[in-house]
């Protein structure tokens, strides 16, 4: 599905340059239309991106610099905010990158491992179970979410990493399934033949064939997925109390109502603290996030 | 040759017939079976026997006579409660600050209050004052002995406990390194226990000889002693709940009997006046009762942390004070028989449903065998199934692989969404009961007023965002995939998608802030403008009109990153030729997207529409972190009322009844939803 999606992505770009150069002269390309697009553009992103300059400056402020000259940008610009905000929240982003990175790896090894028998292996009751699989899909979250609460508090590892590795873990299957069975039933078969006259073990087949060829899903189902816990707050609000043991989402909350008002310009810098982690990852996972909005959007 | 073939049809209706009645009965025995197993527990989980009372915001102390028909209870904001035995109120005493400590005499006639206003006050059975003392320090904690004529305080932070006697005179006192925290009077008032932050327990007699001291694993919250001081319950910081055997004549040693660890540091014990029970509140929300051996015998969770535990002497009654605001009355004897009853339930149903479920199947493989046509029906099928159970046998590597993906989905998706369902129709209490109640839930659900000016908000809210996602992010989409200059086109599509670097809940908080009335940016801005003064703000979360409007506004420009790349790859996909056509047709800008683009993007506006719908129904973060729902109603969800009922009011059946509606409310908009889809596309 990405294949063709990144070809016709390619095929895309070279026929537009085609038709540009062929149709010069037509509306799309009248240079007055083009500044303006430009400039509606501009404007647009520069009202999207408010709440995040907005951030930025303030985090550079104390209180008394919001007061009395709002509008002026920090002077002195006072770094020790980010201090102050690193402190605050160095736990939480710990805490959320190793809860989310455990979750990830399960996620990624369950989803490869059963797409890889959903696609390739036959047995009895496999579409049934499949389907059975993808109407989870049709369960929403609030109706699990007091059940599941429940469910954990009996299991007793409320206020453990577990409480949300173990339902993290689950629920994020689904997509990975989804995803990962149609990635490897558009794999020729001649590979695997090939292997399996070389008398490759089943397993490895998975192992040695079907995995390296996948890779770029499963980063992209990785970052999707590693997003979406980064991401979480009603769940780990009502399943950690322990401070320590708190993830970003909440951790941000909990930051926030620990200062109060009193501190605007730390909570904002601690917001900004917060943005690191996704930083870093889009910065190199931009584009399997996108494949992965895109290839779930198509699949749905 | 037509002969042969209608015998051929007769046999096979024949088989079909035996076929068709041998399942209606497996399946009605089946129903029946779990119907009456249904019943059964229901029936088995009836009876609580108890009471609850608001009081106040923390229920902080509590304290019951020996026959448990007089009980005290002090809150949050410093008000004695006076209970009967069914829970209610005779008279209430303002302490003026938070009532840390009770203790109450045996006979229910006196009453010691610690106050967190530096005051220990000394009530009669009236509710009357018969003296009160005013101190230094705040006090933490209080007791009195049975008879009501030997009295303990404990002080905050200066490390001594005062002895009183009944008129208010001071009997003697001891001096710690560690600061003491908890405190405890035998009913016969021979004793006197002591805990520490140091984590010791030491026991003195009446006139202040210290007999023993017992070591803990953490500071010594919460005591609790038997009529004649024998035995002694600990709770302490370590998590643990601890009941001590103490001699308090000659030898005087002491022992640790069993130990219990909850979730949670225990911050509340009490045991019956002959120590053959012993009930321990934990910051984990629950109240757990004991026997003398350890053995749990009941659990119940409140909605908050339990800071105080009350037991009568004679073992009938238990009083819990809970962080939920709410005092607890028990009856023991219930409240033990409903837990072993749910915990039995659990071993029957793990027992009772394969075993059913073996009785079906041998019943029917029977039934097949003894009936002539069910004969040659097993003959031919049995190689079939034989046939089967071969390829399953076969295939059992592929089982063994999925079947960890299984396990995590049935426990964690599919059981509680059945739970859900289920337990919608009960009285829910995890862990002790669950009482079958019809559609009581649902009727509450109905008439829940915060629930209907909620599904009020998720419409706004849905619409809203129909309207939202319809309309700038397409426009951005179409802007970017008619700009020339690719760079430019790769580097503005990079920056609109930039913002989802920003955790959710952060961008959230800052359009708080942004509305802050003082000191927020949209006041300044308007202010600049000259459109509002600064001396009278305007609070766009606080006021009832416009704070729901506020939450809408939240996201503007409403640039989605998730539309906006769902609608520019719809747009790039869409083949080139197509536009080259309707450049031929003359069709230009407006018509185009009208006639072309629009049609094109049906799919991507449909799941948006989809998924806004279910998300929308959903809201729960947007409203948590901006107002809690408030001002008063104004700005609830009903995923934020599911949460508050359960997590706040602990009422957990309710809440499920309502995830329930919300499923079937979310279920048949998406099947709507569907069906117009694929009735559109029948028609296109």
């Amino acid at each position: 599905m990405l294949q063709t999606l990144q070809s016709r992505w390619d095929n895309y770009r070279r026929s537009r340059r085609i038709t540009a150069a062929s149709t010069s002269g037509s509306a799309g390309a009248n240079p007055v239309h083009q500044v303006l697009i430009t400039v509606l553009l501009l404007l647009l992103l520069l009202l999207t991106m408010v709440p995040v300059i907005f951030m930025l400056i303030t985090s550079l402020k104390n209180r008394g610099q919001i007061f009395t000259q709002f509008w002026a940008l920090p002077r002195p610009p006072l770094w020790e905010n980010y201090t102050l905000g690193w402190n605050g929240m160095r736990a939480y982003i710990v805490n959320s990158l190793l809860y989310g990175t455990a979750s990830v790896m399960a996620v990624v090894l369950l989803s490869s491992l059963s797409g890889y028998v959903f696609a390739r292996h036959r047995f009895p009751g496999k579409e049934v179970i499949y389907v059975a699989i993808l109407s989870l899909l049709m369960i929403p979250g609030v109706l699990t979410l007091i059940p599941s609460f429940v469910l954990v508090r009996q299991l007793g590892i409320l206020d453990t990493p577990w409480a949300l590795i173990l339902p993290w873990t689950a629920g994020g299957q689904v997509f990975g399934i989804l995803l990962c069975r149609s990635f490897f039933a558009t794999l020729p078969q001649e590979l695997f033949e090939a292997a399996k006259i070389d008398g490759a073990p089943e397993l490895s087949l998975y192992w040695q064939v079907a995995l390296p060829l996948s890779l770029p899903i499963l980063v992209t189902l990785a970052i999707m997925h590693f997003v979406g816990t980064y991401n979480d707050f009603q769940w780990p609000l009502i399943t950690i109390t322990d401070p320590a043991k708190q993830v970003v989402g909440v951790g941000l909350r909990q930051f926030v109502n620990q200062w109060g008002v009193a501190d605007i310009g730390g909570q904002m810098a601690g917001y900004a603290v917060a943005v690191i982690p996704l930083l870093i990852l889009f910065t190199f996972g931009m584009k399997y996030y996108i494949q992965g909005v895109t290839a779930g959007a198509l699949k749905a | 040759m037509r002969e042969g073939r209608r015998d051929t049809t007769r046999a096979f209706a024949t088989r079909a017939f035996a076929l068709y009645r041998s399942s209606i009965l497996i399946c009605i025995t089946a129903l029946i079976a779990a119907f009456s197993m249904l019943l059964t527990c229901s029936r088995a989980a009836a009876q609580d026997g108890g009471w609850e009372l608001p009081a106040g915001r923390i229920v902080h102390s509590a304290a019951v006579s020996a026959d448990g028909q007089a009980a005290v209870v002090g809150s949050r904001e410093g008000i004695v409660y006076r209970l009967d035995g069914a829970g209610k109120e005779l008279w209430r005493y303002d302490a003026k600050g938070t009532v840390l400590g009770l203790g109450i005499s045996q006979d229910g006639k006196r009453v010691i209050a610690a106050s967190e206003g530096r005051k220990a006050i000394f009530l009669d059975e009236a509710g009357k004052l018969l003296w009160e003392k005013e101190y230094d320090f705040s006090l933490i904690a209080a007791a009195i002995a049975g008879d009501g004529n030997l009295m303990g305080l404990v002080p905050r932070k200066s490390r001594e406990v005062w002895l009183l006697d009944a008129a208010g005179n001071d009997v003697w006192k001891v001096e710690y390194d560690s600061a003491p925290v908890s405190i405890a009077i035998s009913a016969d008032g021979q004793c006197v226990a002591i805990g520490t932050r140091d984590a010791y327990v030491q026991l003195y007699d009446k006139a202040g000889t210290l007999l023993w001291k017992q070591q803990l694993d953490g500071p010594v919250f919460s005591l609790a002693m038997s009529a004649d001081g024998a035995f002694i319950a600990a709770g302490d910081e370590s998590k643990k709940a601890y009941l001590l055997k103490g001699q308090i004549d000659a030898g005087a040693k002491s022992s640790i009997v069993w130990t219990y660890k909850t979730d949670a540091s225990v911050q509340a014990v009490a045991i019956t006046g002959d120590g053959s029970v012993v009930a321990v509140g934990s910051r984990d929300k629950n109240v757990y009762l004991f026997d003398a051996t350890g053995k749990l015998t009941s659990k119940y969770a409140t909605g908050g942390s339990v800071p105080a535990v009350a037991l009568s002497a004679d073992g009938t009654t238990l009083i819990a004070g809970s962080e939920d605001g709410k005092a607890y009355g028990f009856s023991v004897k219930q409240s033990v028989a409903g837990y072993a009853a749910s915990q039995q339930r659990g071993t029957v149903l793990a027992i009772v449903i394969p075993l059913a479920m073996l009785v079906v199947i041998a019943g029917s493989v029977l039934f097949l065998r003894l009936n002539p046509a069910g004969q040659r029906f097993w003959d031919k099928r049995g190689a079939g199934l034989r046939r089967l159970a071969r390829e399953i046998w076969r295939a059992r590597i592929s089982y063994l692989l999925i079947f960890p993906t299984i396990a995590l989905l049935f426990i964690f998706n599919y059981y509680p969404a059945f739970s859900g369902l289920f337990h919608s129709f009960t009285d829910w209490k995890p862990g002790v009961s669950e009482e079958w109640v019809g559609l009581k839930n649902f009727e509450a659900v109905f008439n829940n007023e915060f629930l209907r000016s909620g599904i009020v908000n998720a419409i706004v809210l849905i619409v809203t965002g129909y309207i939202k996602v319809l309309t700038v992010p397409l426009l951005v989409a179409e802007l970017l995939f008619h700009m020339r200059s690719t760079r430019m086109q790769y580097w503005l599509r990079s920056l609109f998608i930039f913002p989802i670097v920003v955790p959710g809940v952060a961008i959230i908080l800052i359009w708080r802030n942004i509305f802050d009335p003082n000191i927020g940016l949209l006041n300044n801005f308007l202010a600049l403008l000259g459109l509002m003064h600064m001396q009278q703000p305007q609070a766009w979360l606080g006021d009832p009109n416009t704070a729901i409007w506020s939450i809408v506004f939240i996201g503007f420009p409403f640039v989605g990153a998730f539309a906006l790349l769902l609608y520019y790859g719809g747009l790039i996909s869409i083949p080139v030729e197509l536009f080259d056509a309707a450049k031929v047709d003359g069709a230009g800008g407006l018509r185009r997207f009208i006639n072309l683009d629009l049609p094109l993007l049906m799919g991507q506006i449909k799941l948006l529409l989809i998924l806004g719908f279910i998300g929308g129904m959903q809201e729960f973060s947007l409203v948590f972190l901006t107002t809690e729902g408030g001002p008063y109603n104004a700005t609830y969800t009903p995923a934020l009322e599911l949460y508050y009922q359960a997590m706040r009011f602990s009422n957990f059946g309710v809440a499920s009844a309502i995830g329930t509606v919300l499923f079937v409310v979310i279920l048949g908009g998406t099947i709507l939803n569907l069906r117009m889809r694929s009735a559109a596309e029948y028609q296109a």
